[in-house]
């Protein structure tokens, strides 16, 4: 968006006593950003993040305009929150979905600040949208740990349901099952050349998921920076001659497992395409994973899923021996009461 | 470009348009992969360079002021050539050396640029010397492959004389040996906060090694940007909280989409001396092989001294690597 109609489409600022609210102004913020993030790193659910990484999510980021969408709270001139609305299109409601994000000082939880931000974010989304994609239908919806009772309550309170749940599912890597690929399929890696390839092999299979969006283009740049998930070496890919016919884009923080001690391998985004369902590639792909998982050093492998996925992943990814140790709650109203 | 700094060099060979000029920066880093990418397609080097290493490589220099120690040559525009001069100081010896390394596409060989740039490069190790207190010491140092008879040629031509073999060596992932670790040693996953450690370790282990130098920081941040700084796919031996040794493993996709193969390196296999002769190195290079099998590559590859003082030579024979090629190492006195 340009940068001149950015400034006809900023919501007013959040008010409340004791506090200032301020938009986002450039990378210059973003050390503030981690420092707030990071403020509750003792809460399992936060993220754990860095500069660096914050920098590189940043400098591609296609689902929101930070300095339209940004907001930061300070007291006594100390940046203590910020909050961010994003905009996806998701197929499968036809309609436009405003999302956001809120982080708030571990010092500064629970005294009235999420409200008005929150506040603030749907009056962003709606004049986003407005301005936008007036004919369109859109909905705000929001995504965290069902352990999070405060922040539930508010957005329940302003009207969201409860409409999605997702389960964080792990397991320990000391006895592995072993699941062999079906005939035809080759594992071998993804040449650079192939990442478009990898790419939409993974949208389209995730067509057939709940909430899937179709990805801006710019969302293939971004998937490829931040390289504590972008780690193609350690994907496992299974092919049907040249044709891609199911993956695991597995990854490993190091950052996140110094700061949590632990060793934990991520085996996530697996997905099969339509022809190849059924034939047990997910499970070896899986199986294979987590080998590969423990040859690398790691004690224990991790992934989410919707819980009323239609393929019935839950039930396979039990049956592999993860277990759930974490619930997250999509929740949702629509942008006009 | 009119702000294009030329820099004049002595025996120039006599070529229509051929002038030296200075590095200008990033922009020189396409130029340089063209190169490359020529001397690959001739079977000249390998395709382990690309932008992101020439990027690391040119923003760490260690011992080495792109500004004054690099060179390249250009006729009607085209960069064709480039030197590049760096010190550094061996461990064992205390001595020295003045590395030159030389790159000439391959439709300007042996026209005469290889003797202007080495004839540069050794100008520059002499003023380096000159501002030495010991005075004028140490050698000049270049590689070649052995393959490649017209550099050597020209090297021996200058006065330079072969002093070490290297062998690059490989195998593939097919049967795989298994050897234990020996008791009390662990192998753990490498941590951000280890990074330092490890990299420490292997130096005090490599001192050991001929033609070791002297480590400097600029080469610990170059190590820490390289696309092949992969801790991910370390293998780091533990004695408590001590490292007494580790294989630092990396791989290219952009180099085995390249040259269509699925390689995996097994590289800067190191271990303490006091660590040394229990099997460490062994089972380390053992349990990387196995877990590059399960990152889908089919073989394994390292470089190695082949008269190095620890017997590795002799470990990578009895692990199955065979040498597949052979780089000379060249020196002439200052």
């Amino acid at each position: 968006m340009e940068d001149n109609n950015i400034l006809s489409t900023l919501a007013p600022l959040p008010h409340l006593p004791g506090f200032t609210f301020k938009r986002f102004e450039g990378p210059g913020d973003y050390q503030a950003m981690v420092d707030i993030i990071m403020s509750n790193v003792d809460d399992p659910n936060t993220h754990v993040t860095s500069l660096e990484d914050i920098t590189v999510d940043y400098a591609h980021m296609s689902e929101s305009v930070p300095v339209r969408d940004m907001v930061f709270a300070f007291h006594a001139e100390k940046p203590i929150a910020y909050c961010r609305t994003t905009c996806m299109w998701e197929a499968s409601s036809n309609s436009w979905i405003y999302g956001w994000l809120m982080h708030v000082h571990h010092d500064w939880k629970h005294q009235g600040l999420e409200e008005v931000l929150i506040g603030w974010l749907e009056d962003q989304a709606l004049l986003n949208h407005q301005t936008l994609h007036p004919e369109a239908a859109g909905m705000h919806s929001v995504f965290f740990s069902e352990s999070d009772q405060h922040r539930l309550d508010i957005v329940q309170n302003r009207g969201y349901s409860p409409t999605r749940y997702f389960e964080d599912m792990k397991r320990d890597l000391i006895e592995i099952p072993d699941y062999p690929f079906p005939e035809g399929i080759e594992v071998r890696p993804a040449f650079p050349s192939q990442y478009r390839q990898v790419w939409e092999a993974d949208v389209e299979a995730f067509q057939d998921h709940w909430g899937a969006t179709i990805p801006p283009e710019e969302n293939f740049q971004e998937w490829q920076a931040n390289k504590n998930y972008f780690q193609p070496y350690l994907w496992q890919i299974a092919w049907s001659g040249d044709e891609i016919a199911g993956m695991v884009w597995n990854f490993i923080n190091s950052t996140e497992n110094e700061k949590r001690e632990r060793l934990r391998g991520y085996t996530e985004s697996i997905s099969v395409r339509r022809p190849w369902r059924g034939k047990g590639i997910a499970k070896a792909l899986i199986c294979r994973s987590m080998k590969m998982m423990k040859t690398l050093g790691m004690t224990e492998v991790a992934l989410g899923v919707d819980s009323q996925n239609i393929s019935g992943a839950t039930k396979l990814y039990y049956g592999l021996g993860y277990r759930s140790y974490n619930r997250s709650i999509v929740l949702r109203k629509p942008l006009i009461e | 470009m009119n702000t294009k700094e030329i820099y004049p060099i002595n025996n120039a060979p006599q070529i229509a348009g051929l002038i030296f000029r200075h590095f200008e920066g990033e922009s020189d880093y396409p130029k340089m992969l063209a190169i490359y990418t020529n001397l690959h397609a001739a079977g000249q080097y390998s395709g382990e360079t690309t932008l992101k290493s020439l990027e690391a490589e040119f923003n760490n220099l260690s011992n080495c002021d792109p500004h004054y120690d690099v060179i390249f040559a250009e006729v009607d525009g085209q960069t064709i050539a480039f030197c590049r001069f760096y010190w550094e100081r061996q461990i064992s010896t205390r001595e020295y050396a003045y590395g030159i390394i030389f790159r000439v596409d391959t439709a300007w060989q042996t026209k005469g640029i290889e003797q202007a740039l080495i004839n540069w490069g050794e100008s520059r190790g002499l003023h380096y010397a000159a501002t030495l207190p010991e005075g004028n010491v140490g050698f000049f140092l270049a590689f070649s492959r052995e393959t490649d008879q017209v550099r050597s040629d020209i090297l021996t031509d200058f006065g330079y004389e072969i002093k070490r073999y290297y062998h690059s060596m490989s195998r593939n992932l097919v049967d795989l040996p298994e050897r234990p670790l020996p008791d009390g040693i662990t192998v753990r996953p490498a941590l951000p906060k280890d990074y330092r450690k490890i990299w420490d370790a292997s130096n005090e282990a490599f001192q050991d090694e001929y033609g070791a130098s002297d480590p400097t920081e600029e080469w610990y941040q170059g190590y820490l940007a390289s696309p092949n700084f992969q801790p991910i796919l370390w293998q780091v031996a533990w004695d408590g909280d001590e490292v007494v040794g580790s294989v630092q493993n990396y791989l290219s996709l952009e180099e085995n989409e390249l040259e269509k193969r699925q390689r995996g390196y097994t590289e800067a296999i190191s271990v303490l001396r006091e660590y040394r002769g229990r099997g460490i190195a062994s089972a380390l290079i053992c349990r990387s092989m196995a877990m590059f099998k399960m990152l889908n590559m089919d073989e394994v590859a390292l470089t190695a001294d082949t008269q190095n003082p620890t017997g590795a030579m002799r470990l990578y024979t009895a692990l199955g690597y065979r040498p597949y090629l052979t780089y000379l190492e060249f020196q002439k006195p200052i």
